[in-house]
């Protein structure tokens, strides 16, 4: 399976469209910042991590989207032209092959979410230079140790809570971005499922561009609604609990207590569902290599 | 005797379509086992499960000793062409064979270069195969199957999109590969091609094994002939009754056919010279190969319209007797 998985990477990083994805990446980060007010956060000239990392989270959705379509394509080119068939006769099980996609399609959406990051950030740094600004991992002042030695005593505790709502929101939005490489991953996985299913990278396309989980959520969420009555349904799906997340720059200005007391377990529920629709797509997915032939 | 390959009773349906029905081949090593039969007969489905590529829907297959589920660590030494040759488009020939080595953690760097010089792409090497005629495809195909130099590979109609050069270098190298060990599971519809390399032979039709014969059963089976041609075709066959021959039959153009004692050719030759007739032509000929399976599938299909027809007839007595019973 090591073999398998070093030959898998191997396509991927000879594939042009592995290297044009996170061109259209960073296409659409320039250009949101360009369309962006003039006031907003972005064009602060003094630029900070935490902020940045809030940031990119807006761009997770576009971020799965591309690696959803880079992989349907990968692995529907493979499927039309036959080249899997000269794998498949020497694996020991025709699953493999299955996990192997999954492993290297889900280091895909490691990637390019650390891509965007790692786009966001240089841009930013570049644009805090530009433009006369400084650039820190937490928010500015908080390191100023100058200032700090000149504040008063309710200043300093002030500064404390702040710093306290810096590193609070440093960890949710981590948590927050774990969350969408592990949601990117499920779709991953789900496009995986369905490809095996149908041997065909149409609905794929289909699925990655529309990110039919958010539409499937809101239909069943509507559903059990209409059945039960019951209205938080929402809290226990992906992409609900997703959606919560992209408040999170907006959370950061806010009351640090409510942050602390409602999104670290909103995160970590999302995580555990993520979690187990990786493994059902997954298993799913493997399932149906097992019995489908090449 | 130990059988490389050996399938047992395996059977492959597809929704109501029976492709393959019982079918149990036995695959000697060493062997260049032929598998004959026309489109749709089931060759393809059963490389196809034998390859590893579709699971049976029941019976099972022993490959080098294991079952087909416990195969483990010899899977590596299967090699594979099966319908269309399976080449990444966007790639080059040598990356083609590259991302296979690295699959099968093969580390020779210089292996990818040989098999291309092997099939005749070397110059082509460097080319995207996107550019590459469906000969050059083919060619890279095969190079593909014997990637990590397997002990046994499946061809499923090699010679494709070959010229009469490029047919006889895959001849040459199947040869080649066998002299060294290798094993051949091998389909053609040129059957005349396929008895110049195979050592065994698996005639298939309507997924059903007709017949399993190696080489030397297959040249007995096949009705020989003497065709001669003489001077004086009255007198030439007063002659042959005289030396023993029974069995023949005069054609319309003067040529004798002889069914029978087809080894004494040089006897009848004697005899023709001693009563001063001259021999203008004598050939042994066998039944082609061709031949044989047209009339081995001839056979099958009438049997098995016999077979539908006393179904049918022993359906409408039966339907009798039951109405019989039921007054």
């Amino acid at each position: 399976m090591k073999n398998i998985i070093k030959a898998e990477f191997h396509k991927i990083f000879h594939s042009i469209f592995f290297y044009a994805m996170p061109l259209g990446l960073l296409a659409t980060l320039i250009i949101s910042v360009l369309a962006s007010n003039e006031h907003s956060a972005t064009r602060i000239p003094n630029q900070n991590f935490i902020q940045i990392l809030s940031e990119t989270l807006d761009f997770m959705v576009i971020v799965i989207v591309c690696a959803g379509i880079f992989l349907t394509y990968l692995w529907g080119k493979e499927r039309k032209n036959g080249y899997i068939k000269n794998i498949a006769g020497n694996v020991k099980g025709r699953h493999i092959l299955t996990l192997s996609k999954l492993i290297t399609g889900s280091a895909v959406v490691a990637m390019y979410s650390f891509f965007m990051l790692i786009f966001n950030t240089l841009f930013k740094l570049c644009y805090a230079l530009i433009n006369g600004g400084k650039f820190s991992f937490i928010p500015i002042g908080l390191t100023d140790t100058d200032r700090i030695a000149q504040m008063s005593p309710e200043a300093l505790k002030s500064l404390e809570e702040s710093k306290e709502v810096a590193y609070s929101t440093l960890r949710m939005s981590s948590f927050a971005f774990l969350a969408w490489i592990l949601g990117g991953i499920a779709v991953a996985a789900m496009l995986l499922m369905f490809f095996e299913l149908f041997r065909s990278p149409v609905l794929g396309y289909i699925l990655s561009i529309q990110l039919l989980p958010m539409l499937a959520e809101g239909l069943i969420e509507q559903a059990v609604y209409l059945v039960t009555k019951f209205e938080k349904t929402g809290e226990y799906m992906i992409v609900k609990g997703l959606m919560k997340m992209k408040t999170l720059p907006d959370a950061m200005y806010g009351n640090a207590a409510e942050m602390n007391e409602f999104y670290p377990n909103s995160i970590g529920g999302t995580i555990i569902m993520l979690c187990v629709y990786i493994t059902v797509f997954s298993l799913a997915a493997v399932f149906i290599s097992k019995r489908k032939d090449v | 005797m130990n059988y490389i390959l050996e399938t047992e009773n395996l059977c492959k349906v597809y929704g109501k379509k029976k492709a393959l029905d019982n079918v149990s081949i036995h695959v000697g090593e060493g062997d260049v086992y032929g598998l004959i039969g026309k489109n749709g007969a089931g060759k393809t489905t059963l490389m196809k499960i034998v390859g590893g590529l579709s699971n049976a829907t029941s019976g099972t297959y022993t490959f080098m000793g294991r079952k087909a589920g416990e195969i483990g660590d010899v899977i590596t030494n299967r090699g594979l062409l099966i319908e269309d040759p399976g080449v990444l488009e966007n790639e080059t020939g040598y990356e083609n064979l590259v991302i296979k080595e690295i699959s099968l953690g093969i580390k020779d760097k210089n292996e990818a270069m040989h098999l291309l010089e092997m099939v005749g792409l070397k110059d082509a090497a460097r080319t995207h195969v996107k550019k590459y005629s469906f000969g050059m495809r083919q060619r890279l195909g095969l190079a593909l199957a014997f990637v990590g130099n397997p002990g046994f590979v499946i061809l499923d109609e090699p010679i494709n999109g070959f010229d009469p050069q490029g047919i006889n270098s895959v001849r040459e190298l199947i040869k080649e590969k066998r002299r060294n060990g290798t094993t051949f599971l091998i389909s053609s519809h040129i059957l005349g091609e396929l008895s110049k390399i195979a050592t065994k032979y698996g005639f298939i039709n309507e997924g059903k094994l007709l017949e399993e014969s190696t080489e030397q059963e297959l040249i007995e089976k096949c009705k020989s002939r003497i065709e001669l041609v003489a001077e004086d075709t009255p007198k030439a066959v007063t002659i042959l009754e005289a030396i023993g021959f029974r069995d023949y039959k005069v054609m319309e153009n003067g040529m004798i056919n002889i069914y029978e004692q087809v080894e004494r050719t040089g006897d009848i030759t004697n005899a023709l010279a001693k009563e001063g007739i001259a021999t203008i032509e004598i050939v042994r000929r066998y039944e082609e190969l061709e031949d044989y399976y047209m009339k081995l599938v001839g056979e099958n299909e009438a049997n098995n319209q016999a077979a539908m027809l006393s179904n049918e007839n022993s359906g409408i007595v039966n339907a009798g007797d039951r109405r019989t019973e039921s007054k």
